[in-house]
């Protein structure tokens, strides 16, 4: 569908830019810490640094729609050391939705920034032609735990699974990815991984993920990534942290400068509701304060 | 929203994606009255395929047993319990699509198939419409029916994978109309795998992407049909090209036995999708079944299959299924035989009407031996 010919989402859009106009939005302190920044989104430090509550909705603007919302804000936290800016965002969640199989989908979590002054804070605006480029930095509860616990298998979520041959898999059964995939020929039935999808990894670095998008249906992974990222669930909550140099030579990458008054929006994934893609919920801009 | 002619619903309907019809469309054509079930063809497509880890539920090709089967399990089922139930007039739908009434912020009607649903591709295997009574099969014809449905992706002309898509993975091949998954762009959000009302696209766990049947792509774009195609030992498949941009060419088998014979149906055409897997339907099953399935036109094409042994030129054409691994764009009966022409006019297939008989002695003087029945 040409979302230039959607009336009702330029109605909703309207009514966002509306919105937004009036809204109050949260003005997030970037706090400058001497010494070394906590990578731990459960490290003390956290505890004294200013949060600000953001609120965040159900995307409806376009489909598929988020009918049902399951979480209305989440808690925003930046530091920086003067050479690097580590956010810290959390939100509740009851439960912590790791795996992915059909119908099953994890918890996610986004902050996002503006590379071009006319950015919607849904990423970037409508069409293609008529948006703003934004860069995302996105981290899922699946990429966590494929680092903390080793890569998802088929027996993480089906135990009793069984298949007795997968071409050219070394060693006995049940083989696992990556330890029994080590001859190149078996990675011929592992299609999105052989055509280079950044989502098919086996070895993943880090559980987050930098994108551009420049309107909806447009996000594309960046190949070379400088923010590194940690997540972890405790007590009903996911508190998340991803940290970057404040500047690179990636035109792509948003520039962090001293001093400057920035934006920043967020976007929640709950795994448990099949929250996934445009299933989200996501904030406004939100003002920030650098040092 | 785009409004498309659906030649299977007798009408122009919504359709949410604008793209334009392809040069052509492939097609297929199963003769359901020959299936037997033995799986070949799953085992063809899932060899080559998806027997990758993370693909373990995964079969492209599946057949399942109608009335109970379905893999996923009940995946038409639920379909239906949430649609409108199909109401024809005349031969055009009355009822809508899993398009129409729609709000543009949501995808088409669809339902995402439990984990469990992949979990016994063959329950319902070979089980009758009901149960056959004591002594019943005494009485001559039993009332009680079953039949093999092989299933395949329907390479809709309006694909509901490639309408849910919020991100354009899904795509339509211009030049056969073969639906594809980008696997490079896709980013399992799953959409495709709800969507479709077939069920033919599933998630890999591994590769936390969607996948689909391709169509043997590379085979076709070197002219040859697909594995399945190929496989098929009852010789019941017919791959080829339907007319999309002219009229339907009466020499072109697959224009001929669906577009103009109208002896081979699409599955569950009220959906909407304009799929392009024909059904020629079994002639044994009672009607009100098979409309549901296959639409109206079922008493038609069951008229039409049961006087095939008086009319040659649809013999012809339907002699040509797993005549060749060659895609037979063009055929012509000739005297006994039927020939099949691929589409650079290289001759692919050529058919007697009646297979020649030969006598063999009963003393084989080459080998030494006498000819038995069990050697």
């Amino acid at each position: 569908m040409k979302m230039n010919q959607c009336k009702p989402c330029q109605a909703s859009l309207a009514f966002l830019l509306t919105f937004s106009a009036g809204a109050a939005v949260a003005d997030i302190t970037v706090t400058k810490v001497e010494g070394a920044l906590p990578t731990d989104p459960m490290a003390a430090e956290w505890q004294q640094t200013p949060a600000e509550k953001v609120i965040v909705m159900p995307q409806t603007m376009t489909k598929p729609s988020l009918t049902t919302p399951s979480v209305n804000e989440v808690m925003a936290q930046a530091l920086t050391d003067g050479k690097s800016i580590v956010w810290r965002v959390s939100w509740q969640d009851a439960e912590a939705d790791l795996n992915v199989d059909v119908g099953r989908f994890p918890d996610a979590v986004a902050i996002e920034f503006p590379l071009a002054e006319n950015a919607l804070p849904m990423m970037g605006g409508v069409t293609r032609e008529s948006s703003g480029k934004v860069q995302i930095i996105y981290w899922k509860g699946l990429w966590q735990k494929d680092i903390d616990e080793g890569f998802q298998g088929v027996r993480d979520v089906h135990p009793n699974a069984f298949s007795s041959k997968y071409w050219f898999a070394e060693g006995e059964t049940p083989h696992t990815v990556p330890e029994s995939f080590k001859n190149p020929l078996s990675h011929q039935w592992f299609i999105a991984k052989q055509a280079g999808n950044p989502g098919a990894v086996f070895t993943r670095s880090q559980p987050a993920q930098e994108l551009v998008a420049k309107g909806w249906g447009t996000i594309t992974p960046q190949p070379e990534s400088a923010t590194t990222a940690k997540g972890v669930w405790k007590d009903g909550k996911w508190t998340v942290v991803f940290s970057r140099p404040l500047t690179t030579d990636d035109p792509n990458d948003y520039q962090f400068k001293a001093g400057e008054k920035g934006q920043i929006a967020f976007a929640v994934w709950q795994g448990k509701n099949g929250n996934r893609g445009a299933l989200k919920h996501w904030s406004n801009w939100t003002a920030y304060q650098m040092p | 929203m785009p409004e498309r002619n659906n030649w299977q619903l007798g009408r122009d309907m919504t359709y949410p994606y604008d793209a334009p019809l392809p040069q052509k469309q492939v097609a297929y054509v199963f003769d359901i009255n020959k299936c037997i079930d033995c799986q070949t063809c799953s085992v063809a497509c899932k060899n080559a395929w998806t027997s990758g880890k993370g693909e373990e539920y995964v079969f492209w090709n599946n057949v399942e047993t109608k009335p109970y089967g379905g893999y996923p399990i009940g995946w038409d089922l639920k379909l239906m319990e949430k649609a409108e139930l199909a109401k024809w007039k005349g031969g055009k739908l009355e009822s809508k699509t899993i398009f129409e009434d729609r709000s543009p912020l949501e995808s088409p009607l669809g339902h995402m198939p439990n984990t469990m649903d992949y979990s016994a591709p063959n329950l319902g295997e070979d089980e009758l419409s009901q149960a056959v009574g004591q002594g019943e099969h005494f009485n001559g014809l039993h009332p009680m029916w079953m039949f093999y449905l092989a299933r395949i992706c329907n390479h809709c002309t309006l694909p509901a994978c490639v309408a849910a898509c919020p991100r354009q993975a899904v795509y339509k091949r211009d030049e056969d109309g073969i639906v594809l998954i980008d696997q490079e762009r896709c980013r399992g959000y799953q959409e495709c795998v709800k969507a479709c009302p077939y069920k033919k696209a599933f998630y890999n766990l591994i590769s936390r992407t969607s996948e689909k049947c391709i169509g043997c792509y590379p085979r076709v774009e070197q002219g040859e049909v697909a594995l399945c195609v190929e496989a098929c030992i009852g010789k019941i498949r017919l791959h080829g090209f339907l007319s999309t941009q002219e009229e339907p060419r009466a020499d072109n088998p697959l224009d001929y036995l669906v577009k103009i014979k109208k002896v081979a149906l699409p599955l569950y055409p009220q959906f909407g999708t304009s799929p392009n897997v024909y059904y020629i339907p079994p002639v044994h099953v009672p009607n009100a079944f098979l409309e549901q399935m296959f639409g109206p036109s079922v008493l038609q094409a069951k008229a039409m299959y049961q006087s095939l042994k008086d009319d040659k030129q649809m013999l012809g054409a339907m002699m040509l299924f797993g005549a060749n691994i060659r895609i037979v764009d063009k055929f012509k009966v000739e005297g006994d035989e039927v020939i099949g022409w691929d589409a650079k006019g290289t001759e692919v297939a050529r058919v007697p009407f009646t297979e020649p008989t030969y006598v063999r002695e009963h003393y084989d003087a080459k080998h030494k031996v006498y000819r038995h029945n069990t050697t």
